[in-house]
This record gives C-alpha cells, sequence and structure tokens, in this order.
C-alpha cells in the first residue's frame, strides 16, 4: 500500500493511495495533497460493499446467497439492484456480448476460484454457452431477483466499472476536489479536472509489469476502460484460455485484439464497449466507430488502430 | 413467480424492449404457471421447444441456439474456435426481439474526445490496461 502526497509523478497538488484488489490494483488520486488517507478510506469501503455483494469465490456473498436459492424470488440489496440493473443495460446495448449469466461459462472453463488459486494446469474443460441475460426475471420496482437453476451470474466486468464511478463520484464530493479512481484497467473521474485533464497512459498491462506501454491521453469527464486478453490466462488440459468469453460459444473470444481502450460518458460505459470489442474482434472498429466512442485498439501483432476521435498515433507511440 | 409470462406478454403490449423484466409479482391465474415453471426447471434447455401457435410470444425467440448443456458439446481443444467474427450476435443467439428505444439505451460516448498529452509518462495519474 502507497499513500502519500505524490509531488514526484504527478506534480504538486495531488494526494494518491495505492492497494491490491480482486487480483489487479486499485488506485485514487485526488487533488487535494492532504486528501490520500480520506479518499482510500472511501474506496476501500465502497469496494468491500462490491465484494460483500458480488464475489463469486466468498461464500458470504449475496451473489451466491441467490444461487443458493435459485428458482425462488429474492430480494436483493440496493447495491446489487444497482450492479444488476448496470449488468443488464449492457448486455441490451451489447447484444449479449456482454452478458451477466456469464458466470456459467467460466465456472465451465475452470475459473471457479480466485484467479490466484487456479491450478497450473487444470483438467480439460467443454465450453457451455451462456444461458443469457433475458432468463433473469428482475423486478427493479421490488428490487426482486428470480435466478434460474443452472445460471450463475458474474457482474465482474461492470460491477468493477460500477465501482470505479461511484467511488470516484463519493470522493470527489466528499474532498470537494476532482478524484481520479482507477482499478485495474477501467479509469474513473469525478469532480473538477486538472488543467489539461487527467493524464492516462494506456498500455497492455495496468500493473506495468509488463512491456507495451501506449500513448499517455488526457480526459476530463467519465471514464476509460481498457479491456485485454494478456492478463488473467490460465490452463486447462494442456490448452491457454483467458478471461475474456464469447456468450455465444462458451469459449475465451478470439484474440483479434491484445487490448481495447474506449473513452466513455462514465467507466461502465467506457468498459461495456471495451469488452464488447475484445468479444466482437475484427468487427469491432466499425462497431465502435458507428457508436462515436474514441477507443484504441492493439492488434495481436502490436499495430494499432484509433477510431471516432481517439488521437491518432506517431511512430514513436505518441498520440498526437 | 407465475407471472413472468404476464408481465412478459404485459411488456410487449406496452412496448417495453426489457420484456426480462417482471413488471409486478401480482397474484394471477394458472394460465401461465406452466411457463413459469419452463424457466424454474432445473437443467431446462435453454433453448426451450418452441412457443405454440396459439402462443402470442411465438414469434419472440427466448432461447440460445444450441442451448446451455455440456452435453453434445467439444471440449476445448488446442486451437479453439471462438465466433467473434460473425458481425450478428442476434443471428447465433437469436435474442429477443426489441420494440422500441427506451431512455438511456445507448453506450453513452465522453462529452470530449480524449486529447494527446505531451507530459512525460511517468507523470501519468494512472495507467489503464489489461487487469
Amino acid at each position: 500500500v502507497t499513500t502519500g502526497t505524490a509531488t514526484d509523478t504527478l506534480g504538486a497538488g495531488f494526494g494518491e493511495t495505492c492497494f491490491p484488489v480482486w487480483g489487479g490494483t486499485a488506485l485514487a488520486v485526488v487533488a487535494d495533497p492532504d486528501g490520500a488517507t480520506r479518499a482510500e478510506e472511501l474506496l476501500r469501503d465502497e469496494l468491500a460493499g462490491f465484494d460483500r455483494v458480488c464475489s463469486r469465490f466468498r461464500d458470504d456473498s449475496e451473489v451466491r446467497e441467490i444461487a443458493a436459492r435459485a428458482g425462488s424470488p429474492v430480494q436483493v440489496s440496493a447495491l446489487l439492484a444497482e450492479v444488476l440493473e448496470v449488468g443488464l443495460r449492457a448486455a441490451e446495448l451489447t447484444d449479449g456480448l456482454v452478458d451477466p449469466t456469464v458466470g456459467t461459462v467460466l465456472a465451465a472453463l475452470g475459473y471457479d476460484r480466485d484467479f490466484a488459486e487456479l491450478p497450473a494446469d487444470g483438467p480439460a474443460v467443454t465450453p457451455v454457452v451462456a444461458p443469457g441475460w433475458w432468463r433473469l426475471a428482475w423486478d427493479p420496482a421490488n428490487r426482486t431477483l428470480l435466478l434460474p437453476r443452472n445460471v450463475e451470474l458474474d457482474l465482474g466486468a461492470t460491477a468493477k466499472a460500477l465501482a470505479a464511478d461511484r467511488a470516484a463520484a463519493r470522493i470527489a464530493a466528499d474532498l470537494g476536489v476532482g478524484a481520479l479512481v482507477g482499478l485495474g484497467g477501467d479509469i474513473a473521474v469525478a469532480g473538477q479536472a486538472p488543467p489539461g485533464g487527467w493524464r492516462i497512459t494506456v498500455a497492455d498491462d495496468h500493473t506495468g509489469r509488463a512491456p507495451g506501454d501506449g500513448p499517455t491521453v488526457a480526459i476530463v469527464a467519465g471514464g476509460l476502460a481498457t479491456s485485454g486478453t494478456t492478463r488473467r490466462r490460465w490452463r486447462c488440459g494442456g490448452v491457454t484460455l483467458h478471461h475474456i468469453v464469447d456468450p455465444r460459444t462458451g469459449a475465451p473470444s478470439a484474440e483479434v485484439w491484445r487490448t481495447v481502450s474506449v473513452t466513455g460518458a462514465s467507466c461502465v460505459d467506457a468498459n461495456t464497449a471495451s469488452t464488447a470489442a475484445v468479444v466482437l474482434g475484427a468487427h469491432a472498429p466499425s462497431w465502435l466507430a458507428a457508436r462515436g466512442l474514441p477507443a484504441r485498439l492493439v492488434a495481436v501483432d502490436g499495430s494499432v488502430r484509433t477510431v471516432a476521435g481517439w488521437p491518432t498515433e506517431n511512430p514513436a507511440g505518441d498520440a498526437r | 413467480m407465475n407471472h413472468i409470462r404476464q408481465d412478459r406478454l404485459a411488456g410487449r403490449e406496452l412496448g417495453d424492449t426489457r420484456v426480462r423484466r417482471v413488471t409486478g409479482w401480482v397474484a394471477g391465474g394458472c394460465a401461465s404457471l406452466a411457463a413459469a415453471l419452463a424457466l424454474l426447471l432445473p437443467g431446462a434447455p435453454a433453448a426451450a421447444s418452441p412457443p405454440s401457435a396459439e402462443d402470442p410470444l411465438a414469434s419472440e425467440p427466448v432461447g440460445v441456439a444450441g442451448g446451455n448443456e455440456a452435453e453434445g458439446a467439444a471440449p476445448l481443444s488446442p486451437a479453439p474456435a471462438a465466433a467473434s467474427g460473425a458481425p450478428d450476435t442476434g443471428a447465433q443467439r437469436q435474442l429477443p426481439r426489441r420494440h422500441h428505444q427506451v431512455p438511456q439505451q445507448v453506450i453513452q460516448p465522453p462529452a470530449q474526445a480524449p486529447t494527446y498529452t505531451s507530459s512525460p509518462r511517468s507523470h501519468s495519474h494512472a495507467r489503464s490496461g489489461a487487469s
């Protein structure tokens, strides 16, 4: 955990805190050199709430409780209701490329426990097509969910982005300053942006432990999300798998893009689009462009495509 | 719980795109019980039998082509074949038909596109990469 005034790297006037979470890194940056401790407190509280509600791997999580009561209507917490709404909206807007029922798919592929606990090479697996988000009987007025039997939720993709959006807004409101929250590839900003915007380096790996740094761009509001297949890879039956699955086939999505970075009005929207783009593969650029979503796509051979107003890059790799 | 179908019908009549959503849990007749049970039965295939000709939802496929059962599916080979080259997701999964747009049903672009910054990368506030 690092917390403090980040004058050495970010310039004077910022506080920063960073700690591991969910197999990745949580980051908060605030435009207040004395705000890091409070920002971390708020961020940890927000993340703890999401973990209690959404974790597939905690015996006491709310989604596990709902799974145990599959086939019966269950009233869910306000936070899970919000997460579900976001996940179902993402499914609708992507025609199911992002689907909250992929928990069933991931479990079939052997990703049925915390990633760090997966064996080096598990038994062979057989893909299972996602049951489909429309099978969830969701009553938003009463916050009641009826989960069909044999359907397992995985709210991870959109839940993490929602956590970033919520935490950034909460920190900005509490401290009265601009705030950035990063959860792995998902970045959300809220409040007053610093002059020139929040500077974000897009990369293959959010930890910076792997090569593949891209350009540094600035955003002033909303979110930036990067989805990619370079992390969370595991093996089953001698086959290497990754975590961005195609709900239509039940298999890991074809590796057309190494990473896709998208900006949106929120981190949720950016993440929804970046995840869908990885699954879409070759059709992703036109799909993103049709929606006016600025994006940068890095193919498996390292070549880069940009669409919808993402700054183009010069040969040195800098965006213009 | 025996009103899922009833509410889906209501949603359709009202033009609600979100046919999956239950608009209320009011007490109701037995006619919808069978449909509700079909949703709930353990192991029920996602690609259920086509609705009958009398079924008002007959033209609204709700299943997954191929079903979600592992039975009959091939194990992953060292070169797994994924279908992400397919341009139309709906064609493969027979998604529920939509009837009209509802508010906020669009992925919202940013108010302002990202801009290039010439700051050294070591001075960036954050990194966004695969996680």
